[in-house]
């Protein structure tokens, strides 16, 4: 019977403390759109750097901010529907090679923006998640050849609480990084 | 014959009140073992309510820290280890507290300035142009102490809780609203240094206004 006893309240306890980490329905739900937003910020930048009509500095400028949404070390899928394979290049290196596309033309669009699987808790503290987007390229070349194509892409998403001092107040924040972009479909 | 009956009898009464006596003992015992026990359960409880508070890295409001707090002193532990946690997670508390209170006490944000700087996202975020975007950017950069100056954005509140994104700075800021194409915030609190320009600006997510 005390055993017993004992084990309800170790349960209890244990059901506490992993209570603990766990956000009220409205907090998640700022967090998951925070997390949304962020890929919505990168859609924005990746139409601006690809846009030619983008003056040099300013592209330049949006890469960097570009580049500070996503984790280190995380790749970014390319494919096209002449060929088979998914060539992955580095964050720096995929915007680098969208800046430089050989088309007179280039607009990028994402829509139907959605998390395939919420973000979750993890047991180091992170929250992960997988937003799913598809991205309608089309580039137009000097010689007046279009290529279009759409391609659904998976991004892997982590969302981090960390804290810092400003003026004194230590102030909660949640920091949102993306991870690799895989290309899951391409057609025309 | 009656001497036997009555030193039978007494022997009877010694046995009885003897194993009476090492029952009670036992009793007694195994009394003193389950009290050791809940209180070591109880120093655990503590200890683990009290460090959860102390470890927080941002995720419990000061009244559910308070409400903890509340939980692990009702525990009614006396061991010179909870004692000092629970001192530790008062100071903690104390410093919240008056920390919150400095928030209220700050400047409530003036409504002339509150116009001129919603404007002035709207006008950056629907500049027909980058170079009209940047000449709005240099001239709103004179209302701040520094293009650095920290901006902060509260994407959700409960309680006496906010969470934020992550901290910007105002020239940062400026032009995202130029590369986004929308003014997604509003002004929630503006401090000024003694010149009379912004030295640390908060927004808040228009959607939970």
């Amino acid at each position: 019977m005390r055993k017993l006893f004992l084990t309800i309240i170790a349960i209890c306890s244990l059901a506490v403390v992993s209570g603990q980490d766990e956000l009220s329905p409205e907090r998640k739900e700022a967090v998951d759109s925070l997390a949304l937003e962020k890929v919505r910020d990168l859609s924005r930048y990746i139409s601006i750097i690809g846009n030619k009509d983008t003056p040099f500095s300013e592209a330049n400028r949006v890469i960097d901010r570009a580049e500070e949404l996503f984790a280190a070390g995380s790749e970014i899928g390319v494919s096209s529907i002449n060929r088979s394979d998914i060539n992955y290049y580095e964050v720096t290196e995929y915007f680098k090679r969208l800046m430089a596309l050989n088309y007179d033309r280039v607009t990028i669009k994402w829509f139907n923006i959605q998390y395939i699987s919420d973000l979750e808790l993890q047991p180091d503290g992170r929250y992960v998640g997988v937003i799913t987007v598809y991205q309608r390229f089309e580039g137009i070349s000097a010689d007046g050849l279009r290529y279009m194509d759409t391609t659904k892409k998976d991004i892997t998403v982590y969302v981090e609480r960390k804290q810092t001092q400003i003026g004194g107040r230590l102030i909660g924040f949640w920091d949102v990084m993306l991870g690799d972009i895989r290309v899951t479909e391409t057609s025309t | 014959m009656n001497n036997i009956k009555i030193c039978r009898n007494w022997l009877i009464l010694c046995v009885v009140c003897l194993v009476g006596f090492s029952g009670c003992k036992s009793q007694q015992k195994l009394a003193e073992e389950q009290a050791a026990e809940i209180r070591a359960e109880n120093i655990a409880k503590s200890k683990e309510i009290l460090l959860s508070i102390l470890n927080d890295n941002g995720q419990m409001s000061t009244a559910e820290k308070e409400k903890k707090l509340r939980q692990a002193k009702a525990l009614n532990s006396d061991d010179p280890e909870v004692q000092q946690l629970i001192a530790q997670v008062e100071e903690l508390l104390q410093r919240e507290r008056e920390a919150a209170q400095a928030t209220n006490d700050a400047v409530k944000v003036d409504p002339e300035v509150e116009r001129s700087l919603g404007d002035l996202f709207d006008e950056i975020a629907s500049a027909s142009s980058a170079s009209s975007a940047n000449g709005l950017i240099e001239e709103g950069l004179s209302m701040f102490s520094s293009p650095q100056t920290t901006v902060l954005i509260i994407i959700s509140q409960s309680g006496d809780m906010n969470d934020y994104d992550q901290p910007t700075t105002i020239e940062r800021y400026l032009n995202y609203l130029k590369d986004r194409k929308a003014s997604p915030n509003e002004i929630y609190q503006v401090k000024k240094d003694d010149s009379g320009k912004i030295s640390e600006l908060e927004l808040i997510k228009k959607s939970i206004r």
